[in-house]
C-alpha cells in the first residue's frame, strides 16, 4: 500500500524541518499513537492503536530514522507487531521539504506492507483506516503550521 | 484467547438490553461463522458475546409476504433462503455459491447483513432487489434499506445495541436479476468481485436497472452511472462495454488478498456486462 500527498504551509523550511524532526510533534499528528519512547537519537518505540468499527488492533512499533538530509528530507523505517494477532507491519516513510513562495511544501510518501493474519484479515480494514489517518495527519500538520494547501 | 462472558437471552428485546451502545466489545453472536474466525485469529477480542440462538423461533422463519414479497427472520440460516420457494430465484442461486453448505447451515441472514464485510454475497443482491431490514434497539424498531446499511469496511449504520430482526424483500414479479462473482483462489473462497444486477423491461430493453458492486469496494455500492446508461436503452455489446467502463470510473476499488485494485478494475469492466447478460437470460421473479 502506498500513500502519498503534499501539503503547503506558511513557514520557512528550516523551521518546518525542526518541527517534523521532533518525534513528539510528529507522532502528535498521527491518530492513535501513544507511549512514545526515545531509545537514542534515531530510534524510537511507541504503541499505535487502530480502530475500525468494533475491531481494535494494537501494535508495538519501532521507528528508525535511516536518512536525514536537513532541511530537505527525512526517511524513516517502521516495524510493527500487533499485540494479539500474528503478523507484521513494515513501512518506509519519506518526508520531503521544498521551499516555495510564501512557505514550504511538505511531500510525504509511505509504503506500507502487512503480513500474516494481519495482512489477510486486517489489511482491507486497515487500508480504509489508513486513508482516514492520512487525511487527519495532513490536517494536523496544516493546523500546526497555519493554513495552506493540501493535495494527494 | 482472552476469557469473555457468554449470554444466552431468550428474547430479542432481552438481547438488545444486554448489548452496550458504548462498548463495541460486547457483540451479538448469530451463527458465529465470521465472528469466530476473527476471534480465533486475534482480530477481535470480545468482553461479552450475546448469543441469539435461544431467542424467539419466529426470527428463524422464512416465508412469503403479501403480494409476492419475502419476509425472513434474521436468525434464519442462509440455507433456509436457499431452500425457500418464497425466495427470489436470484437469491436461491446466489446461496448455492456462497461458501459451502456447512457454513450456510449455520450462518444467519442477520449476521450476514450486519457483519459489514464487503465480500459477503447477500448484501449486494439484497441492495439490487431493493430489500430492507427492520431493526430492534432500545428506542424501538426502525426500517433501513439494505442499500443504506453500510458506511464502510465492517461499518454499518447499526448502533452497537441494535439488532436486525427481519429482512423484507419486495415482490420481484417482472424483475430479472443475476449475481456474478469472481473468486480468484477457490470456488468457495471470498470473492474478488461481486456484481448484482436487477432489471425490469421487456426483451433486450431495460426500463429500470440496479447495478451493485461488492467485494472490490469498501461497501456494496450502486453504480449509478452504469444504471443511467442502461435505463431506457436496448442492450447491445457496445452499451454493456460503456456500462462496464462507467462502473470502473465510478467505483472506488480496494486491494485485498483476493486481488489488486488494478486487477479488480479489469474484472469489473467485463463483469458488469456479463451480469446484465445473465439477468436478461433468466426468467423474471
Amino acid at each position: 500500500m502506498e500513500f502519498k500527498g503534499e501539503i503547503q504551509v506558511e513557514a520557512p523550511r528550516e523551521a518546518v524541518y525542526e518541527k517534523i524532526r521532533d518525534a513528539r510533534f510528529f507522532v502528535s499528528c498521527i491518530e492513535g499513537v501513544r507511549d512514545l519512547e526515545e531509545v537514542d537519537a534515531t530510534h524510537y518505540t511507541a504503541v499505535m492503536e487502530s480502530k475500525v468499527a468494533y475491531i481494535k488492533i494494537t501494535f508495538g512499533v519501532a521507528v528508525e530514522l535511516v536518512r536525514e538530509d536537513a532541511p530537505a528530507l527525512i526517511e524513516a523505517k517502521i516495524e510493527g507487531r500487533p499485540l494479539k494477532l500474528a503478523g507484521r507491519l513494515s513501512a518506509t516513510s519519506i518526508t520531503r521539504l521544498e521551499e516555495v513562495e510564501g512557505g514550504t511544501k511538505i511531500g510525504y510518501e509511505t509504503d506500507l506492507s502487512l503480513t500474516g493474519k494481519l495482512g489477510s484479515l486486517g489489511r482491507p480494514a486497515l487500508t480504509a483506516k489508513a486513508k482516514e489517518m492520512e487525511k487527519q495527519f495532513a490536517a494536523r500538520l496544516q493546523e500546526a503550521f497555519g493554513q495552506g494547501e493540501v493535495g494527494a | 484467547m482472552m476469557p469473555f462472558e457468554f449470554a444466552e437471552p431468550t428474547t430479542l428485546t432481552e438481547a438488545v438490553e444486554l448489548l452496550d451502545a458504548d462498548d463495541p466489545t460486547v457483540r451479538p453472536l448469530g451463527g458465529g461463522t465470521a465472528l469466530m474466525l476473527m476471534m480465533k485469529s486475534g482480530l477481535f477480542t470480545p468482553s461479552v458475546l450475546v448469543s441469539l440462538q435461544k431467542v424467539e423461533d419466529n426470527y428463524r422463519e422464512v416465508c412469503a409476504g403479501t403480494g409476492g414479497s419475502l419476509s425472513a427472520g434474521a436468525l434464519a440460516p442462509l440455507r433456509a433462503l436457499e431452500l425457500s420457494d418464497a425466495a427470489p430465484a436470484v437469491v436461491r442461486r446466489t446461496m448455492k455459491t456462497l461458501s459451502n453448505v456447512r457454513v450456510r447451515n449455520v450462518a444467519t441472514i442477520g449476521g450476514c447483513l450486519a457483519h459489514g464485510d464487503p465480500h459477503m454475497d447477500l448484501p449486494p443482491v439484497m441492495t439490487a432487489l431493493g430489500a430492507s431490514v427492520t431493526t430492534v434497539g432500545p428506542g424501538g424498531t426502525r426500517t433501513i434499506n439494505v442499500e443504506d446499511l453500510y458506511e464502510g469496511y465492517y461499518e454499518t449504520v447499526l448502533a452497537s445495541n441494535e439488532l436486525i430482526a427481519i429482512l423484507e424483500v419486495p415482490a420481484t414479479a417482472g424483475v430479472r436479476a443475476a449475481y456474478k462473482k469472481v473468486t480468484t483462489r477457490a470456488a468457495d473462497d471470498w470473492p474478488a468481485l461481486g456484481v448484482a444486477v436487477a432489471l425490469t423491461g421487456e426483451g433486450l430493453n431495460v426500463a429500470e436497472a440496479r447495478v451493485v458492486v461488492s467485494a472490490a469496494t469498501e461497501k456494496p455500492t450502486r453504480m449509478k452511472a452504469a444504471e443511467e446508461l442502461l435505463m431506457g436503452a436496448d442492450v447491445t455489446d457496445d452499451l454493456l462495454k460503456q456500462a462496464g467502463d462507467a462502473a470502473v470510473d465510478e467505483a472506488d476499488l480496494i486491494t485485498d488478498p483476493q486481488g489488486s485494485a488494478a486487477y479488480k478494475r479489469e474484472l469489473l469492466r467485463v463483469t458488469v456486462g456479463r451480469a446484465v447478460r445473465s439477468a436478461l437470460e433468466v426468467e423474471a421473479g
